[in-house]
């Protein structure tokens, strides 16, 4: 046994070590293939950038007539679409729109309407960038289809794309997504309706009433993104103590009114912990001389966050005083650390 | 049972077990592969300026320190400078037998600050918290030693955010690393923590605690351990997340939420492998609870660490490494094969004994096992030498291909001297290196079976 390669499972050992010596060969000729196509790709680039930077920066300021663009051959529409986005991030207002009509002299609309139809991923990924820069309508369509794919990157910056093409319609048509995509990144979110602040409020004020209740959390979240405020009537129906946790923590997130005093004050006593340390907090910027009773019932709150908000509420009451601060931890020893920190705070204000 | 046939059945398992290691770490690869040409894709959107929204969710970096008095004023300094709009900087100096606080004292103008401390987890006692003057979001809590896991328990306890990074305090952070492992947390609601790519510092310069050139290192240990830290991370680690089952995640550079970490009971504090344990324990946590989540890796090289230089650190480092692995697996075999394991349970946990843990043992064993049975003529030279060019193959096949995901992917190396140095690297350290690496992890599992106490052990350093 095990004497000659003749034997089987010598053969069987010998012939998967020499796969193995196959595929590393493969492998190190795979690396070195990589490299030489970067280092080609690098330099085109490269030379790219050094041909077509000076012109597209003389179109966005003095216009597509002023410049005098290169001739730009089919295979290079990626390149530009690179460079072109690129230089869009950074520019604005008028700038904007000359480079947009140099791109649209050179056809590349037409080209992104293809590419985010029939372009690879990578390759739609920046056709829909493309698209909403250029604020393409005829891509509408297309830009819709997108928005409604799987892959969350694609469809959310399709749905930026579409914003800025026209944002009413846009987020009349892509709120029931907007809800219900959690896995679109809230921060991407937030970047796409702060173009759309206006029409995403007005809408917003119109469904909120009438949203089940696993949607209200995420509705009320985007409008924390964006720094929008609901109507007071609307909040205070979704303060109302009926209403699940996850909402009521979203919704008095949002308060920012003295009319919804009372609202938030009634939340103070809710048996969910993240409700009440929520509306301690807010009690900071609403609280009257007859909430200190109410903040310093929560002083001796079994969960630590809730008397740490109420310590700190009390703090930013401006009309309480350091001795009252001074009695309070002497009457709540629980709390007695969390305001001897809030009195430190108060003294580096 | 005659020899002979003891013999082959010995030579069967040797080849089995080889055969299912290599195969086990090529399908690793291939996942890995999946997801680095995905990222490829977005590859135009990373080349944009970056836009913070303000939603990004704050987070608390947690630096636990044990006598660093020579580098912590330097790493704290590059860390109040990554991208990211809401941190706040937590410096732990575990009772420090040097100037690790004064130190800090003096750079940031620290003053005692009478902070409440939410006590959600057990932790020897804190003499005093520090708040700097000219840095609002830096504090520092100087407390009696208790190791680095009772460390990055105190700062738990006193973290304000909703995550958490734990970050060594030699580590060397990318500008934008949070901003790039927060990633997996923005995309995905279920996310409860996220691990970053640990790459080899040696050689590289560094200047204000950032790295300004990547570099090979000149020292041979250091070398073969760039393409180790390769092999592990993208494609071990990888390959895991993939399939939601990645049971570690470094702690030189993690990302948690707090609440999730908190219930789970936070870091073990008698492990010396509190890193893994805490990702495994949360693991079986939420599997048992039913609870819908992911533990993710960000392949992207965010962070950069000092790797040992002389064989007799690396030996401890090592020999520490693989009691850390089998203080964090040993407590836990309630979660193979349970109902409710799932990949973790079924497909890593068993992966991780049969190969991680107790591959030292059947290595070596097939190593000496092999020795043994052609000096005594059981077998011929031929199928030693058959034994040997396999195992010695199918390792460089692997090295190799992390290589290849490293050019795919990342491609930081820019030279291509420094990638025919890699090449080279990938051949020489399956010529004795592993061996020896091997012989160092049987030590260390040999002082975890016999019950060494475990500390946070002293490293030589050159220094960044």
């Amino acid at each position: 046994m095990f004497s000659t390669l003749s034997d089987p499972i010598l053969r069987l050992a010998l012939g998967i070590g020499l796969v193995a010596v196959a595929l590393t060969g493969l492998l190190t000729l795979a690396i070195v293939f990589l490299r030489l196509r970067l280092t080609v790709r690098e330099r085109r680039w490269e030379a790219f950038v050094a041909r077509w930077r000076p012109p597209l920066l003389q179109a966005a300021l003095e216009g597509p007539d002023a410049a005098s663009l290169p001739a730009l051959a089919a295979s290079e529409h990626g390149l530009f679409l690179r460079l072109w986005t690129y230089l869009h991030e950074s520019l604005r207002g008028e700038a904007a729109d000359r480079l947009n009509e140099t791109a649209r002299r050179l056809g590349l609309d037409a080209s992104v309407r293809h590419l985010l139809l029939h372009g690879s991923r990578a390759e739609r990924l920046q056709a829909t960038l493309a698209a909403g820069y250029l604020r393409d309508a005829a891509a509408w369509d297309a830009l819709v289809a997108l928005a409604r794919e799987r892959d969350a990157l694609i469809a959310v910056h399709a749905a930026r794309a579409l914003v800025r093409i026209e944002p009413l319609r846009a987020v009349n048509g892509l709120l029931p997504l907007l809800l219900d995509r959690v896995d679109w990144d809230l921060s991407r979110v937030a970047l796409v309706l702060a173009e759309a602040r206006q029409p995403f409020w007005l809408l917003l004020a119109k469904v909120l009433p009438r949203l089940a209740p696993e949607r209200l959390p995420r509705a009320l979240q985007l409008a924390e993104a964006v720094r929008i405020q609901p109507p007071a009537a609307t909040l205070a129906r979704l303060l109302q103590p009926a209403q699940p946790p996850e909402v009521l923590r979203a919704a008095l997130r949002l308060c920012d009114s003295p009319s919804l005093g009372n609202e938030v004050r009634a939340c103070l006593t809710h048996a969910d912990a993240g409700v009440r340390a929520e509306a301690a907090r807010h009690m900071a910027r609403l609280g009257a001389p007859g909430d200190v009773a109410r903040l310093a019932a929560l002083l001796d709150d079994a969960d630590w966050d809730v008397r740490m908000a109420a310590a700190q509420a009390l703090g930013r009451l401006p009309f309480l005083a350091d001795t009252e601060l001074a009695r309070l931890a002497h009457s709540h020893p629980a709390a007695e650390p969390l305001l001897r920190q809030v009195a430190a705070e108060r003294g580096l204000g | 049972m005659s020899v002979q046939l003891a013999v082959e059945l010995a030579t069967w398992f040797i080849l089995l077990y080889f055969a299912l290691l290599n195969g086990g770490y090529l399908l690793l690869n291939a996942l890995s592969l999946t997801r680095l040409a995905r990222g490829l894709q977005e590859q135009v959107l990373d080349e944009l300026p970056q836009a913070f929204s303000g939603l990004e969710p704050p987070i608390s970096i947690l630096v636990p320190a044990y006598n660093e008095e020579a580098s912590i004023v330097a790493s704290v300094g590059s860390m109040l400078q990554l991208a990211y709009p809401q941190f706040e900087i937590i410096v732990i100096n575990d009772g420090s037998s040097d100037a690790t606080l004064e130190r800090l004292r003096e750079a940031f103008d620290l003053e005692r600050f009478p902070q409440a401390v939410n006590e959600r987890l057990p932790t020897q006692p804190v003499r005093a918290i520090w708040r700097s003057r000219t840095h609002a979001h830096l504090r520092v809590i100087d407390k009696a030693n208790g190791g680095k896991a009772d460390s990055l328990n105190a700062g738990i306890n006193l973290a304000r955010h909703p995550l958490f990074c734990g970050v060594d305090a030699d580590s060397v952070l990318a500008r934008d690393s949070l901003h790039r492992v927060v990633r997996p947390f923005l995309r995905d609601p279920r996310v409860v923590a996220s691990g970053g790519t640990v790459r080899v510092a040696n050689g590289c310069d560094i200047q204000g605690g950032f790295l300004t050139r990547v570099g090979l290192p000149s020292n041979p240990w250091a070398l073969f351990q760039v393409v180790e830290y390769l092999r592990a991370f993208l494609f071990g680690r990888l390959g895991w997340s993939q399939l939601n089952a990645m049971l570690i995640i470094s702690g030189a550079f993690g990302l948690f939420r707090t609440d999730v970490v908190v219930a789970a009971g936070g870091y073990r504090t008698r492990t010396i492998g509190e890193d893994m344990e805490l990702v495994v324990r949360m693991h079986r946590m939420l599997r048992a609870q039913g609870t819908d989540y992911r533990i993710e890796f960000v392949p992207d090289p965010v962070c950069w660490t000092e790797a040992p230089e002389d064989r007799q650190t690396l030996r401890n480092q090592r020999i520490r490494w693989q009691r850390g692995l089998s203080e964090s697996l040993a407590p836990h075999w309630g979660l193979v094969f349970s109902r409710r394991g799932g990949p973790p349970g079924w497909l890593a946990f068993p992966f991780m004994v049969a190969f991680e843990w107790l591959g030292p043992l059947v290595e070596l064993g097939g190593y000496l096992f092999m020795a043994f049975a052609y000096a005594t003529g059981l077998i011929s030279w031929q199928a030693f030498a058959v034994f040997l060019f396999l195992a010695i193959g199918l390792g460089i096949l692997l090295s190799a291909s992390g290589l290849l995901l490293e050019e795919l992917a990342f491609h930081i190396y820019p030279r291509p001297a420094q990638l025919a140095m890699l090449a080279v690297v990938v051949v020489a350290e399956n010529l004795g290196y592993r061996q020896l690496n091997t012989w160092w992890r049987l030590i260390g599992l040999w002082r975890w079976a016999t019950n060494r106490q475990s500390t946070w052990g002293a490293m030589k350093r050159k220094g960044l």
